[in-house]
């Protein structure tokens, strides 16, 4: 069901094709609780905010920059993956060319 | 579209040394890219009027669109656009976008434009791949990231680090340059706007609260 509604909502809020919803559901699936605090706002709209990676939540990096709701959680991935780098473009203001 | 200034890719555009040129190596010897280099000085480009920036921004950018072998015409244009973005290409109306912020930071221009016209060149390549990296790029193309829904995955796709790997020699080149007439570079020329603003409101608000704490000090006193 969780994989349902996320699949059916980046195809078709999002616009994106068939594999490359797999691809994102996958990425986050790797990371239990911030795969299930997306499913929390893709149903209801809202943060939760039971995922705190380095001080940062979903909600903080969307008011923050220039993420949307599904990048600010695929943020949280890089930010507990990679946290030093991940930062680091933080502090940069994640410059974009 | 009519604010767009049109990079003609034609003959009469001369750089002797470099036409069709794509070793990156021979760059260091090349005096016309060394001539348009130094237009960017950061003394000289201190005190370079608006008009005559944006005409080396012009003349830099038609080097590359020389360089990389781009036939037909690729569009030009600053405008103010948002925190951190240093520009962009769209490939739709084939046109080059710079944030005309970072036109007053040669350094960081210098990258984005060598970095967009790389982009323009790869959409050309896309759309008549011919090479196992064309392909790459037409998938990439046909499957872009965007930095707003996984920047880690947008930093990392195939079309951008082709792109920063490409002006990164440049910016190198122009550091080197520089460097070699005397100039010193930080390494926080690329932190972002935002972050610049949030240290300048964070040190205000320590010079404002020690001159309160000051203050309160002395009515106590």
């Amino acid at each position: 069901m969780m994989k349902n509604a996320i699949i059916n909502y980046l195809i078709n809020n999002l616009n994106k094709s068939n594999q490359r919803a797999e691809d994102i559901y996958n990425k986050l699936s790797k990371h239990d609780d911030i795969l299930k605090e997306f499913y929390e706002w893709v149903i209801s709209g809202q943060f939760k905010n039971f995922v705190v990676v380095e001080g940062y939540t979903a909600q903080r990096l969307f008011n923050e920059t220039r993420l949307e709701p599904l990048g600010a959680y695929n943020y949280l991935i890089y930010l507990r993956e990679n946290p030093q780098e991940a930062k680091e473009m933080l502090s940069k203001g994640l410059p974009k060319l | 579209m009519d604010e767009y200034i049109v990079l003609n890719s034609n003959k009469s555009f001369k750089i002797p040394f470099l036409q069709g040129i794509l070793d990156h190596k021979k760059i260091d010897n090349d005096e016309n890219l060394e001539s348009l280099l130094k237009k960017f000085a950061p003394d000289k480009w201190k005190y370079t009027s608006d008009s005559d920036r944006l005409q080396a921004a012009i003349d830099y950018a038609s080097y590359h669109v020389n360089k990389l072998g781009l036939r037909g015409q690729i569009r030009f244009r600053c405008k103010p656009m948002s925190d951190n973005d240093y520009g962009n290409y769209d490939p739709n109306i084939k046109g080059i976008t710079i944030n005309s912020y970072y036109m007053s930071n040669p350094d960081i221009l210098i990258n984005t434009i060598a970095h967009e016209c790389k982009h323009a060149e790869q959409h050309v390549r896309a759309m008549n791949p011919k090479t196992k990296e064309d392909l790459e790029f037409k998938h990439n193309v046909e499957n872009y990231i965007t930095a707003e829904e996984d920047y880690q995955a947008y930093f990392n796709q195939i079309l951008e680090k082709d792109a920063r790997k490409y002006a990164d020699v440049y910016s190198n080149t122009y550091k080197e340059l520089m460097k070699s007439l005397g100039y010193r570079f930080s390494k926080d020329n690329k932190e972002g706007i935002r972050s610049k603003i949030e240290k300048a409101i964070k040190q205000a608000r320590n010079t404002n609260n020690n001159h309160l704490s000051h203050k309160r000090e002395r009515e106590e006193r």
